[in-house]
C-alpha cells in the first residue's frame, strides 16, 4: 500500500531528477543535435587540451603525494586514537575550504596567475582528501590479512606489494577519477590563479561563451559536450566498476591507546601542513582591514548584502539536497529489490560527475523565459538546484547505510504498543539519525557558502553572496579587501565543516 | 634460517619463564611442547588465548623494558625473531584469506615471498589443493568459497611453508559436525606426517578432546592480580 510518505518522496525525488538533471542534461545533447557546434573550434580545443593537462597532472601528484602522506600518517598514529582522529579531522578539513579563499591565500603567498599556479592549488587541496582515502582504505584491510602475510613470510615491502596494494588499488582508482573531475571542473581556483587567456579551461571559456559579452551557445555547448567526455564518462565507468566494498573496520583493527605520543604528533603535524597556506589569510592586516571595511557604509552594505544571499542561498540548499536524498534512500529501502530502487545509487551519485557550469548551461537552455525556473530571474530556485544537485551525493552516501539498517522489527514493536509513527520513528531510528543529520546539513551548509559557480554563472545585482563578493573585489584589484572578506569566509566554512564533520561521525 | 643461531638442544616448543605485559593483561608462562604434541589452550572468552598464540607468532612484539624470558622453537631462541623470520604457521580464526587472490595464489603466498620460482610454486600449492580435495577451485577466488573450503585452503597456505610449529585459533568456527570431523582427520594425518607442535584454542571442549593430545590452561589471578594470566600444563 502507498502512504503519504512514500506518495511525497516519489515526487520529491522525481520532479528533482527529471527537472535538476534530465531535462538541463537532455537540453545540451538535443540543442547540439540540431545546431553546428563548433567542437574543433581552435580556441575549444586549446581549452580541452589544458583543461586535461593540469587535471591528469594535477591528479597524478594528489594520488603520489596523498598516497605517502596516508600511508605515512596512519603509519605513525595507527596505534593512538586521539592522534588517529585529530590528523583525519586536518585533513578533512582543506576540503571545506571555499576555492575563492584558497585562491585569495594563493595570491596572497604570491603565488599566482600561471598554469604551475593552479596546479598547485590544486594538488594542495586535494592531496590531503586522497591521504585521507587511503587511510580509510587501509583501515579497511583486515589486520589479520596482514598478520597472515607476515606469518607467511612477508617483508613490510612484500606485505604493502602483495596485500595492500591490491586491496587499496579500487581505492586510488576512485580517488584519481574522483580528483581529475574536481580538477577538471575546477573554476574559481582556476579564473583567479589562471590569470586569464591562455590558461582557459573548458570551465571559464564556457562561463566567458555565457556571461561575457555575447551570448555564444553553440560554443558554450562544444565546450560543455567536451567536458562530459572529459569527466562524466570516465566518472560512470568508474562507478560502474566501483570497489567491492568488504568492510573489516574495527574487526580486527590494532588495540588503541587514548594517549598520544611523539609519532602521533608527526602524524598530525603532518595533516596541518596542508592548512597552512591558508592559514596566511589569519594575519592581522586582514582583521585590521574586516574591521576598517565593516565600518565604511557601502562596503559594510555590500557584505551584510552578501553575508544574508549566502546564509540563504546555503541554507536551501542543504535543505534541499538532504530532503531529496532522505527521498531516495526511504524509497529504496521501501522498493527493496525493486530494478527501479537499484537505480537510485547511480541517480543520485552520478550527477556529481558533471560541473556546475554544464549543468547550469543545460538549464539556462531548458528553462530560459519560463518564470521561476529561469535561471536569469531573481528566483533563486536555480542556482539552489544546481548546487544541490552537487550536495545530494554527500547525504545520499550517509544516509543510506543508515536508513539501510532500519530496525523494522523494533519500528513495529514501537506501534503495535499504541506509538504513532511518528513517535515510533524518535523512539526508534531518531538517536541513530540526528547526528549525521546535523553533520550533513553542517557540511552541505558549509560547502554552499564557498560555492562560486553557480552563483557566478546565475547571478543578478540583486544577489551577491560573500563567495561572489570576493571574486568581484579581486577582478578590481581590491586584494586586501578581498583577503578580509576570505578570512570571514573561510572561519565561517571551516566552523561549520568542523561542527558537520564531528556529528556526521557520532 | 639465516641469522639464527642453534641454541638448545630442546626440540618444540620452550617458553621459559616468559613474562608479557600488555595494557589490559600480563601473560606468565613457563611450559614446554614437544614436536609430538598437540596442546588445547582452555580458559574463558578474553583470558588471553589468542594473544598467546600472536605473541608466538611474533605479532605481539617483546618490549625490551617490560618483556621477560626466552621463547625458544626447534632449538632456536625466536624471542626478538620478527613474525617473518619464525616460520610459524597460524591458522586465523577469520582465515584471513587475501581476498584480492584466488585459491592457487593464496596457497602459493608463502612460497612466493620466499622466492621460489612460479612454476615450482604453483605445482607445489596444486599439490596440496589436491590433498585437500581443492584442485577443481584453483583459479577461483576465495570468496566463492565455503567455510569449510576456506578453513582448508587457510590450513594448506599454513602448512605449505613447513613451518616449525602451527598455531590454530578457534579452527572449528562456523562448521558443522561433518566438516569438523573432516578437518580434524586432516589434521591429525598432517600432524603424523610431519610432527610439529600444535597448539589450538577452541572454545568447545569436545573438538579438543578429539584433536589435543594435553592442555595449558589460563589460570586469572585474583584482587590486585586480576590482569595477570599464568598458564599452566595440566597432565
Amino acid at each position: 500500500m502507498i502512504g503519504v510518505l512514500d506518495l511525497l518522496s516519489s515526487v520529491s525525488l522525481l520532479s528533482f531528477l527529471v527537472l535538476a538533471i534530465l531535462v538541463p542534461f537532455g537540453a545540451i545533447f538535443s540543442f547540439g543535435a540540431v545546431t553546428h557546434i563548433p567542437f574543433l573550434d581552435p580556441e575549444i580545443r586549446a581549452a580541452a587540451k589544458i583543461t586535461f593537462y593540469q587535471a591528469f597532472i594535477s591528479s597524478t601528484l594528489s594520488l603520489v603525494l596523498g598516497t605517502g602522506v596516508g600511508w605515512f600518517c596512519l603509519g605513525l598514529a595507527r596505534t593512538h586514537d586521539r592522534s588517529l582522529r585529530m590528523t583525519r579531522s586536518l585533513l578533512a578539513l582543506p576540503f571545506g575550504v571555499p576555492a575563492v579563499v584558497a585562491a585569495s591565500a594563493w595570491v596572497n603567498l604570491g603565488v599566482g596567475y600561471s598554469l604551475n599556479a593552479v596546479i598547485i592549488s590544486h594538488v594542495v587541496f586535494n592531496t590531503p582528501w586522497v591521504a585521507l582515502w587511503v587511510i580509510n582504505g587501509l583501515e579497511d584491510i583486515s589486520q589479520s590479512q596482514r598478520d597472515a602475510a607476515k606469518t607467511l613470510g612477508s617483508s613490510r615491502l612484500q606485505e604493502f606489494r602483495y596485500i595492500l596494494l591490491p586491496e587499496l588499488t579500487p581505492t586510488l582508482i576512485s580517488a584519481f577519477s574522483q580528483v581529475f573531475a574536481v580538477c577538471a571542473m575546477s573554476f574559481a581556483l582556476v579564473m583567479i590563479l589562471g590569470g586569464g587567456p591562455p590558461v582557459e579551461t573548458l570551465e571559464t571559456t564556457l562561463y566567458s561563451k555565457i556571461r561575457s559579452g555575447g551570448l555564444d551557445l553553440s560554443s558554450a555547448v562544444a565546450c560543455a559536450l567536451w567536458q562530459i567526455m572529459m569527466t562524466f564518462v570516465p566518472w560512470f565507468l568508474l562507478q560502474r566498476v566501483a570497489p567491492r566494498w568488504q568492510s573489516h573496520r574495527n574487526l580486527h583493527s590494532l588495540p588503541r591507546s587514548k594517549k598520544n605520543t611523539f609519532t602521533g604528533w608527526i602524524a598530525v603535524l603532518v595533516a596541518l601542513l596542508f592548512l597552512i597556506p591558508y592559514f596566511s589569510l589569519l594575519k592581522i592586516n586582514s582583521f585590521h582591514q574586516l574591521g576598517l571595511i565593516l565600518n565604511d557604509a557601502t562596503s559594510q552594505k555590500e557584505i551584510l548584502d552578501g553575508l544574508w544571499t549566502s546564509l540563504k542561498l546555503s541554507l536551501l540548499t542543504a535543505l534541499g539536497a538532504i530532503a531529496v536524498a532522505i527521498a531516495g534512500v526511504w524509497l529504496e529501502r521501501r522498493l527493496h529489490k525493486n530494478v527501479v530502487a537499484s537505480l537510485f545509487p547511480f541517480a543520485l551519485i552520478l550527477p556529481a560527475g558533471v560541473s556546475t557550469m554544464v549543468l547550469g548551461l543545460g538549464m539556462f537552455i531548458a528553462y530560459r523565459g519560463l518564470g521561476v525556473l529561469d535561471p536569469f530571474s531573481s528566483s533563486v530556485l536555480p542556482v539552489v538546484a544546481l548546487q544541490s544537485v552537487f550536495f545530494v551525493a554527500l547525504a545520499y552516501r550517509v544516509f543510506r547505510p543508515i536508513e539501510m539498517r532500519f530496525r523494522q522489527t523494533e519500528f513495529e514493536a514501537a506501534r503495535t504498543l499504541g506509538a504513532s509513527f511518528f513517535q515510533s520513528f524518535v523512539a526508534v531510528e531518531w538517536k541513530r539519525w540526528r547526528g549525521p543529520l546535523f553533520g550533513v546539513f553542517a557540511l552541505i551548509f558549509g560547502g554552499a557558502l564557498g560555492e562560486v559557480g553557480a552563483v557566478s554563472l546565475f547571478y543578478n545585482e540583486g544577489r551577491i553572496p560573500l563567495s561572489l563578493l570576493v571574486f568581484r573585489w579581486m577582478a578590481q584589484y581590491r586584494f586586501e579587501d578581498a583577503q578580509a572578506i576570505s578570512l570571514l569566509l573561510m572561519l565561517l566554512a571551516l566552523g561549520l565543516i568542523t561542527v558537520g564533520v564531528s556529528y556526521e561521525r557520532r | 634460517m639465516k641469522g639464527v643461531e642453534v641454541v638448545n638442544h630442546v626440540k618444540g616448543l620452550l617458553l621459559e619463564d616468559v613474562r608479557k605485559v600488555w595494557p589490559h593483561l600480563t601473560l606468565e608462562a613457563s611450559f614446554h611442547v614437544a614436536p609430538s604434541e598437540r596442546i588445547a589452550i582452555v580458559g574463558r572468552s578474553g583470558a588471553g588465548k589468542t594473544s598467546l598464540l600472536r605473541l608466538l607468532a611474533g605479532l605481539e612484539p617483546f618490549a625490551a623494558e617490560v618483556d621477560q624470558g626466552k621463547l625458544y622453537l626447534a632449538g632456536r631462541e625466536i624471542t626478538r625473531l620478527q613474525p617473518q623470520e619464525r616460520q610459524i604457521g597460524y591458522l586465523f580464526q577469520d582465515q584471513a584469506l587475501f581476498s584480492t587472490m584466488s585459491v592457487l595464489e593464496n596457497v602459493a603466498f608463502g612460497l612466493k615471498v620466499r622466492g621460489v620460482e612460479r612454476a615450482e610454486r604453483e605445482a607445489r600449492a596444486e599439490k596440496w589443493l589436491k590433498r585437500i580435495g581443492l584442485a577443481n577451485q584453483a583459479k577461483n577466488s576465495v570468496e566463492r568459497l565455503s567455510g569449510g573450503e576456506k578453513q582448508r585452503v587457510a590450513l594448506a597456505r599454513a602448512l605449505i611453508i613447513a613451518p616449525r610449529m602451527l598455531l590454530l585459533d578457534e579452527p572449528f568456527t562456523g562448521l558443522d559436525s561433518a566438516l569438523k570431523r573432516d578437518l580434524i582427520s586432516q589434521l591429525l594425518e598432517f600432524h603424523q606426517e610431519d610432527p610439529i607442535p600444535f597448539l589450538l584454542v577452541s572454545h568447545d571442549e569436545s573438538d579438543l578432546s578429539a584433536l589435543a593430545t594435553g592442555v595449558i590452561r589460563v589460570i586469572e589471578g585474583e584482587g590486585e592480580n586480576d590482569k595477570i594470566r599464568t598458564l599452566k600444563r595440566s597432565y
